[in-house]
């Protein structure tokens, strides 16, 4: 307080005292400037220079009024100065927010800003666009509800998270227009927060795939159809020269029989292309759907081992199987683990030389199977591993060795390991041969049932 | 074998009737076939079959919707019914199996011999 008072005294004081120089100096100038008219009517003495106070008076005043004119004009001239650079910062301002606001709005990308209770709070122009409604419509709405019945669950529990600091992306959604058209939507979204940290909900993009969707759809049913229609001829091939085979037309001679065989031969290589380009076409269209039941990974082994043996034995194959775990409680997708089974065993019954030793072992445990086929056969070379799990790749001594694979196996089998969140690995030396190590997880039913024991 | 099983062969590939049909007979089964799923509803219910050799796509009526109206009939209800197809996505087959527990089989997955074998096995 005390301070505060002394604060105040200074400027009082130094500002009383100015102004009684300064008020002396004006008065004693108008004074002399009009022949002393003023000091006559005021009744008061004339200021006369030639006294040493009066000069002191008169210099200081004049001094004083420069002073103060030089401040004046200085705080004047600064505070125009600012009032022109707030003026036009003020006007970058809301430029860069216009542009950004445009940006937003004008975006081809339809986006929309999401309030933490899920409620619609500004869509740009393309998601008015994309969702048939205005603006002032959508901001009734909650994000949920935007979407497909089937889908209002999933995109609730979607809400929820990107309006509580979790990021989504690429989710694939139906929405429903206005106009009750529904469109394919891939959404992802970003929490949004202020500065400073509260949160404001989100922000949601959309890429409308419906066409994409529809495109996918020709393929699946191109697939279904060629499978079909593909495999009929092949059928009759198969079946026609597998009845002449048998003795049931008649007693062939042996090069009857050996070109009869030629042809089952080559229609069956034909039969597995098929299988292997349909295989690999499901997987990449993502039509196979994942259906996670109780299956028997030992048994599926033995089956294949059982389809390959006319192989095995014409090869004089040596297998060794090692099987531990409990087969029976394990569950996965019949139809991608014996594509992973089947594809890991027929190539190393191909690409092991006569004589030769297949190890394979299975360990089923609770939370995930581990897969390994060894072989002692061509294996891998070195510069090339790296593209084991390419479509169409096929190992240079692989291709001069064993002329009929398609080079579609590996790619399959990583396709469909990946389908199964699983893992695949290897090891493999030129001339030594190939070990194929694989992590599929227990399904979830496997979990669950062995939780109610 | 005094009293024949019949096999009734419903596909829509002539190729393919005639292969199961001379196969079948060689194998001494009784024998009919039809060329389409609303043929081989007349002949089903007309013959009786012991076992019926169901392709699922074809023209006119498909295998799915011939499995629907054979369903409908009481004797059809109980019908044994092989699922002999080249349509092998899981999608098409479980619709056409739904828990009947028809056996399928991929026809470029087996030889002649061994439908046959199937076919022996399954009315034993």
């Amino acid at each position: 307080m005390e301070e505060s008072k002394g604060n105040a005294f200074v400027p009082v004081v130094g500002g009383l005292i100015t102004f009684l120089f300064f008020g002396t100096a004006v008065f004693y100038s108008v004074d002399l400037l009009f022949g002393e008219g003023g000091s006559e009517m005021l009744h008061i003495p004339p200021l006369d220079l030639t006294v040493p106070v009066a000069q002191v008076f008169f210099a200081v005043g004049i001094f004083t009024a420069l002073t103060l004119g030089i401040i004046v004009f200085l705080v004047l001239r600064t505070k125009y100065a600012l009032n022109v650079i707030v003026d036009h910062k003020t006007e970058e301002l809301i430029k860069s927010r216009d542009f950004f606001l445009r940006l937003f709005d004008d975006s081809p990308v339809p986006y929309v800003m999401v309030e933490p209770d899920s409620t619609i709070l500004l869509p740009n122009k393309a998601a008015e666009r994309l969702f048939g409604r205005t603006a002032e419509d959508l901001r009734t709405y909650k994000f949920y509800q935007m979407n497909d019945e089937a889908y209002i669950t999933e995109s609730r529990v979607i809400a929820e998270k990107f309006t509580h600091g979790v990021a989504v992306s690429d989710v694939e959604l139906e929405i429903v227009r206005k106009d009750g058209k529904k469109r394919w939507v891939r959404m992802s979204a970003l929490p949004f927060r202020e500065f400073g940290g509260k949160n404001k909900g989100g922000v949601v993009s959309f890429l409308d795939i419906t066409e994409q969707k529809a495109i996918d759809k020709v393929k699946t049913e191109f697939v279904s159809l060629a499978s079909h229609q593909l495999r009929t001829p092949l059928s009759a091939m198969k079946w026609y020269s597998d009845m002449v085979l048998s003795g049931d037309d008649g007693e062939l001679n042996e090069k009857q029989k050996a070109h009869i065989e030629k042809i089952y031969k080559g229609n069956e290589r034909m039969i597995e292309l098929v299988n292997l380009l349909l295989s690999a076409s499901r997987l990449e269209l993502g039509s196979l759907k994942i259906d996670i039941e109780q299956v028997n990974p030992v048994e599926m082994a033995k089956d294949i081992l059982e389809e390959l043996a006319a192989q095995i034995a014409q090869k004089e194959l040596h297998i060794v199987e090692n099987y531990s775990g409990d087969p029976n409680n394990y569950y996965s997708d019949k139809k991608l683990l014996r594509m992973i089974l089947q594809n890991l065993l027929s190539n190393a019954a191909k690409y092991t030389n006569e004589n030769g030793k297949i190890e394979i072992r299975i360990a089923v445990g609770l939370e995930q199977m581990e897969l390994e086929v060894k072989d002692n056969g061509l294996g891998i070379p070195e510069e090339q591993q790296g593209k084991v799990f390419s479509k169409m790749f096929r190992a240079d001594n692989a291709r001069l060795k064993v002329t009929d694979g398609t080079g579609l196996g590996l790619y399959i089998v990583k396709e469909a390991v990946e389908a199964l969140s699983g893992e695949i690995g290897f090891t493999s030396k030129e001339n030594e041969g190939t070990i194929f190590k694989v992590v599929l997880p227990n399904g979830t039913h496997g979990r669950v049932a062995t939780e109610q024991q | 074998m005094v009293l024949q099983d019949t096999i009734l062969v419903v596909d829509d590939d002539p190729e393919l009737r005639n292969v199961l049909d001379e196969a079948l007979t060689d194998a001494g089964f009784e024998v009919a076939t039809a060329e389409n799923g609303e043929k081989g509803l007349e002949k089903a219910f007309e013959v009786k079959p012991n076992l019926i050799l169901l392709d699922l796509v074809m023209p006119v009526m498909d295998g799915w919707e011939f499995l629907e109206r054979l369903h409908q009939d009481t004797w059809g209800k109980t019908a044994r019914v092989m699922i002999l197809t080249n349509a092998d996505d899981i999608d098409s087959l479980s619709r056409a199996i739904e828990g009947r527990g028809y056996e399928y089989l991929v026809k470029t997955d087996w030889k002649i011999s061994e439908v046959v074998e199937k076919i022996r096995e399954s009315l034993t």
